[in-house]
């Protein structure tokens, strides 16, 4: 329920602690005069842009001694009249404050992202410089953040205008050779036609690598530890955790759920997931872990398999991990049976052989000694996952996928077909899927569906 | 003397206009001036073209008299884009221009309704309801007027710097727009246009034998629809292909300073999709081969026209370039090539029923309303002569839908936003390609015919035609071929490739390696069935791009849900959202909607991208 047309006020800073500052925002009043209500001192004479003291009083009572700038409209946020009121943090103040507000009924309590909302409606900022935003606000990690930045920046924006220009140019020699060719002559407009068309492919090729990623991989990237019961898993979380977390024992199926705890590798979070050993099992609480088990494992961002090399692995498969330890390798015979195993079985990955088995009390951990390449392994898979700045946002994904897929029918056709009435139509379908990633077509619906489906803003 | 409708000028847009008009049992008067022929072709002989191909069979589906002309007095026929596909293609035909205009103008003489006055106008004013038109020799007094004044307005030839006034050679000085219509001069465009003519050869002087020659294509179908399909009734002759050379080129970049075009002694707006040659020389510095065709101008006569050399060039210069190239080396020379700059319109202050806005009861079309060709000037003509006729009366004009025609692409694009240059149609300019072609007129156009509420010839072979039509249409969609042995052999034998689900015959012809005509002919001789050629022909491209048209439709409709959406141009122009050029433009163009927005000339995507999320 936004409030179209009417004043609108939130608290900006997050009011949900004591904090020593919070911002609350107040847009699209007509006139200065519509505040005076609620502070001592005159507004009359503020000028945009400048802060100033105030007192917020109710009546007679003053409640809060506040800093406050008045942004002009259009020169604001949303293009609208805006008065930012900096006042002491406390919730219970801003609240205060807030209700103080509402009660007449002349300003509005903002829906989530209405700020936003008004401020892309009044042109001041584009549609992917919206989902720029919402990026940058929610970022957990450097990647995430800067992605967000340089959208809200518009720089992908300027980079999906060249594609257009590239396009034009495609759709331009296509027209020479329909309109003008004997003008130009025949062959130089197929040569123009066929280089426009490559440099328009290669340029959505790029983009589209840029979307090859996981998402959730690169915003919040998973590590999995995985194997079957008793091999030793939650033993190597706890060392890898360097604290005891998941529960240790010698039975088959201790972890029948899976634990989870952030670790940060150079600034990044990664959430590492200590997972239900898996077993043909007839229980059904343990089989419901096994499950969840395959589902975490498949989305993982890093898997490492878990290998217990004096029990014989039967159940998991050991080709699409990224890791293996071998535990029990303090033992003689375990270290004789993982390097049998190795010997045996030519391993993709880089593996370890860890010490210490199942069973043991925390104090007796070793010191940590591969941790530290573990560690570096994952980061240089996750830097290699962002290195080609992945584009996070979902419908511009599908965009540049409807266009690559579009485009390559064109291009391909381009060496069959003799209809240039056809390939213009087929050039069209592409330019219509262009249309909705710059936000040129139905932006009605386009609208609806972002700002229904997305908080954006704070 | 009380006409109903007063046309003043007898070119392409004006005879259009007078002819249509005199179906309507109103008295129609021609106003032309005394020197100038009527239907004259003063720069190409030749009537269609890509896209015009497909306006002229347009105005042949309304009723229209150019069509007839052009297939009375052609020599040359040829289809354009002919191996490009069926959407894209068109006629092109070469005229005899001096039957052209004899036809034209016995076609008009025979209208009892036209009364033809050779005079000069010299003023416009109102009298009670009419207007009353001062000439020369006298004043007339008609309820509408239709203007098609060409590049007569305030016209200048320039040949280097000998200046001649006047729209064409041997035409007599007729004042400015905003004169001759002091009553509401701000009709006139503040800017004037421009456009050019190449010099006539004689034909005896040229040596032909070395030249590459091109025959006349007998199966290139005739314009009007009551003519056979491959119709001649001239005896067919050959052009003649040469080019420019390093030679050629060098002198014209020689003589820079000595162009009208390049020294500023013009400064009206040319177009940049019919370049004069001198343009061609400056603007595309590595290229110095051009195509020359060299099209005889009339059969009984010596003079050539060598298509692509339009100048204004001094005399001397002129001479020396064509003499570097082959074949012309020792060519003589009837008139020089010259530019002309004239006065034209602001057409937005057009209705798009083509009447202004300004002038209730007056009417413009052809090259004043800033267009160039002969094919857009009779379609504009044809369309102001039907609504000032419909408007006598009482009902309501005919309005052409942009999707439908390209005369209402035309129209549309004139009204809706200010001419930067003369407006040359050509099928870029629609966004529907694959459903605006020579072949289907009939089937577009019909509806619009039978609102003229006529009955004559033409309305009957319409309805024949599209009763047929309809048939075969049928048959096409509901014939079916079954996947037995027999069928998967024959298909197999013809061709036709594999039969493994039972098809239509419209399937049939949308396979990409068939030709759906003779795919389609194939197949009714093989049921036994007979159909008129050219039903066959427009059925069996119409199956063929059914499916690409009926997605295309969704497409533009969705896009003109966003079209329709008007903007605040005031606004626009003061964003600081948008670039300066972007933001100027817009404050010429002053457009009212996004379609129309989209249509002013130098709008970056970054801007529609902004404006459309703004709506």
């Amino acid at each position: 329920m936004r409030n179209d047309g009417r004043p609108i006020i939130a608290c900006s800073s997050g009011s949900k602690e004591n904090c020593a500052i919070s911002v609350i925002r107040i847009s699209g009043f007509d006139d200065l005069s519509q505040l005076q209500p609620y502070f001592k001192c005159s507004l009359q004479s503020l000028s945009p842009r400048k802060m100033v003291t105030n007192i917020v009083c109710d009546h007679k009572k003053d409640l809060d001694s506040v800093l406050l700038t008045y942004f002009k409209s259009p020169k604001s946020y949303t293009g609208e009249n805006i008065v930012e009121i900096y006042a002491h943090g406390s919730t219970f103040n801003v609240n205060q404050i807030l209700s103080l507000f509402t009660r007449d009924q002349v300003f509005f309590q903002a829906v989530p992202g209405e700020f936003t909302y008004r401020a892309h409606k009044n042109g001041k900022i584009s549609l992917s410089q919206v989902e720029g935003l919402e990026l940058f606000l929610n970022a957990v990690n450097p990647v995430a953040s800067q992605t967000g930045f340089s959208l809200l920046q518009g720089e992908l924006n300027q980079k999906y205008l060249q594609l257009r220009d590239l396009y034009l140019d495609v759709k331009r020699s296509l027209e020479l050779l329909i309109d003008f060719s004997e003008d130009v002559g025949e062959e130089h407009a197929q040569k123009e036609l066929l280089a426009h068309g490559q440099a328009f492919l290669d340029d959505i090729f790029a983009l589209r690598s840029r979307c090859q990623s996981n998402i959730s991989a690169v915003i919040n990237p998973k590590v999995v530890l995985y194997g079957e019961t008793n091999a030793g898993k939650s033993f190597f979380f706890n060392k890898l955790l360097g604290h005891d977390r998941a529960i240790v024992s010698d039975e088959h199926g201790t972890t029948r759920d899976y634990i989870s705890e952030d670790i940060f590798i150079e600034n990044v979070a990664f959430t590492f997931i200590d997972t239900a050993g898996i077993r043909g099992t007839d229980f059904s609480v343990e089989r419901e872990g096994i499950n969840r088990s395959h589902k975490l494992i498949e989305n993982a961002f890093f898997r490492i398999l878990v290998i217990n090399p004096l029990l014989d692995p039967k159940e998991v498969a050991i080709d699409d991990c990224d890791f293996i330890v071998f535990t029990h390798c303090d033992l003689p015979i375990g270290l004789k049976a993982a390097q049998d195993f190795v010997y045996v079985t030519p391993l993709q990955c880089p593996y370890i052989f860890s010490m210490a088995g199942p069973i043991g009390p925390a104090d007796k951990i070793a010191p940590i000694g591969p941790v530290d390449t573990l560690f570096s392994l994952i980061n240089s898979k996750y830097l290699q996952l962002t290195q080609d700045e992945p584009i996070l946002v979902e419908r511009h994904r599908a965009s540049i996928n409807a266009i690559h897929d579009s485009f390559a029918i064109f291009f391909q056709e381009l060496r069959h077909q003799n209809d240039l009435g056809i390939l213009d139509s087929l050039l069209e379908t592409v330019n219509s899927e262009l249309h909705s990633l710059i936000g040129i077509i139905s932006p009605d619906e386009l609208l609806t569906s972002i700002f229904d489906n997305y908080c954006i803003g704070k | 003397m009380k006409f109903d409708i007063l046309i003043i000028g007898g070119g392409h847009a004006g005879a259009e206009a007078a002819w249509i008009s005199s179906f309507f049992d109103l008295r129609i008067a021609l106003v032309t001036l005394p020197n100038i022929e009527i239907g004259l072709t003063p720069c190409n002989p030749s009537v269609g073209g890509v896209g015009k191909g497909q306006v002229v069979r347009e105005i042949d589906a309304l009723g229209g008299l150019m069509p007839i002309a052009a297939d009375l007095s052609a020599i040359h026929y040829r289809t354009l884009n002919e191996r490009k596909g069926y959407a894209v293609q068109s006629t092109r035909v070469q005229i005899d221009k001096k039957l052209y205009s004899e036809v034209v103008t016995k076609a008009l003489v025979a209208r009892e309704n036209i009364e033809i006055l050779y005079e000069k106008v010299e003023s416009i004013s109102m009298k009670d309801n009419d207007y009353c038109i001062s000439t020369d020799s006298g004043t007339h007094l008609s309820s509408k007027l239709i203007i098609t004044g060409g590049t007569y307005f305030a016209g200048r030839m320039h040949t280097g710097n000998e200046i001649s006034h006047g729209g064409s050679i041997d035409s007599p000085i007729v004042s400015s727009v905003s004169s001759v219509f002091d009553m509401a001069p701000e009709i006139a465009l503040s800017k004037r246009f421009k456009t050019g003519t190449p010099a006539r050869i004689h034909h005896d002087s040229i040596r032909y034998s070395e030249l590459t020659e091109q025959s006349s294509d007998p199966s290139a179908r005739c314009f009007h629809s009551a003519h056979r399909f491959d119709e001649r009734f001239q005896s067919q002759i050959k052009c003649y292909l040469t080019e420019t050379n390093t030679r050629t080129m060098a002198i014209i970049r020689g003589n820079r300073e000595r162009s009208p075009l390049f020294n500023g002694q013009i400064n009206a707006v040319g177009p940049r999709y019919c370049p004069s040659i001198e343009d061609k020389a400056f603007r595309y510095t590595s290229k110095d081969c051009h195509h020359v065709f060299l099209e005889r101008e009339t059969i009984g006569g010596n003079t050539v026209y060598p298509s692509g050399l339009s100048t204004s060039l001094p005399t001397d210069v002129q001479e020396d370039f064509l003499h570097t190239m082959n074949g012309l080396e020792e060519c003589s020379i009837e008139n020089f090539g010259y530019a002309v700059e004239y006065d034209v319109i602001n057409t937005t202050l057009l209705k798009q029923s083509l009447e202004s806005k300004v002038l209730g009861g007056v009417f413009f079309a052809g090259q004043i309303n800033g267009t160039s060709g002969y094919e857009e000037a009779a379609a504009q003509g044809i369309i102001a002569g039907i609504n000032a006729s419909l408007a006598i009366q009482g009902k309501n004009p005919i309005l052409l839908d942009r999707n439908e025609s390209y005369i209402g692409v035309l129209i549309e694009d004139l009204v809706s936003s200010e001419r930067d240059e003369p407006y040359r149609l050509f099928t870029a300019r629609s966004e529907n390609r694959l459903f605006l072609r020579e072949d289907n007129a009939v089937q577009r156009m019909s509806r619009y015919r039978a609102q003229l509420g006529l009955d004559v010839e033409t309305d009957r072979y319409q309805e024949k035609f599209l009763r047929e039509y309809t048939m075969l249409e049928k048959t096409c969609n509901e014939t079916y071929y079954l996947p037995n042995l027999n069928n998967r052999d024959y298909f197999k034998r013809m061709g036709y490739g594999e039969l493994q689900s039972s098809i239509s015959l419209a399937d049939l012809l949308r396979r990409s390696h068939l030709d759906p005509v003779i795919t389609l002919s194939q197949q009714l001789a093989h049921f036994g069935v007979s159909f008129d050629c050219k039903i066959v022909f427009s059925c069996a491209i119409s199956c063929k791009y059914q499916g690409y048209i009926k997605r295309q439709d969704v497409e533009l409709q969705k896009y003109q849900k966003l079209q329709r959406k008007s903007i605040n141009w005031r606004e626009l122009a003061q964003s600081a959202n948008i670039s300066i050029e972007c933001r100027q433009r817009i404050g010429r163009g002053q457009p009212e909607t996004f379609f129309q927005l989209q249509r002013v000339e130098g709008v970056r995507p970054a801007t529609l991208a902004y404006v459309a999320s703004k709506l």
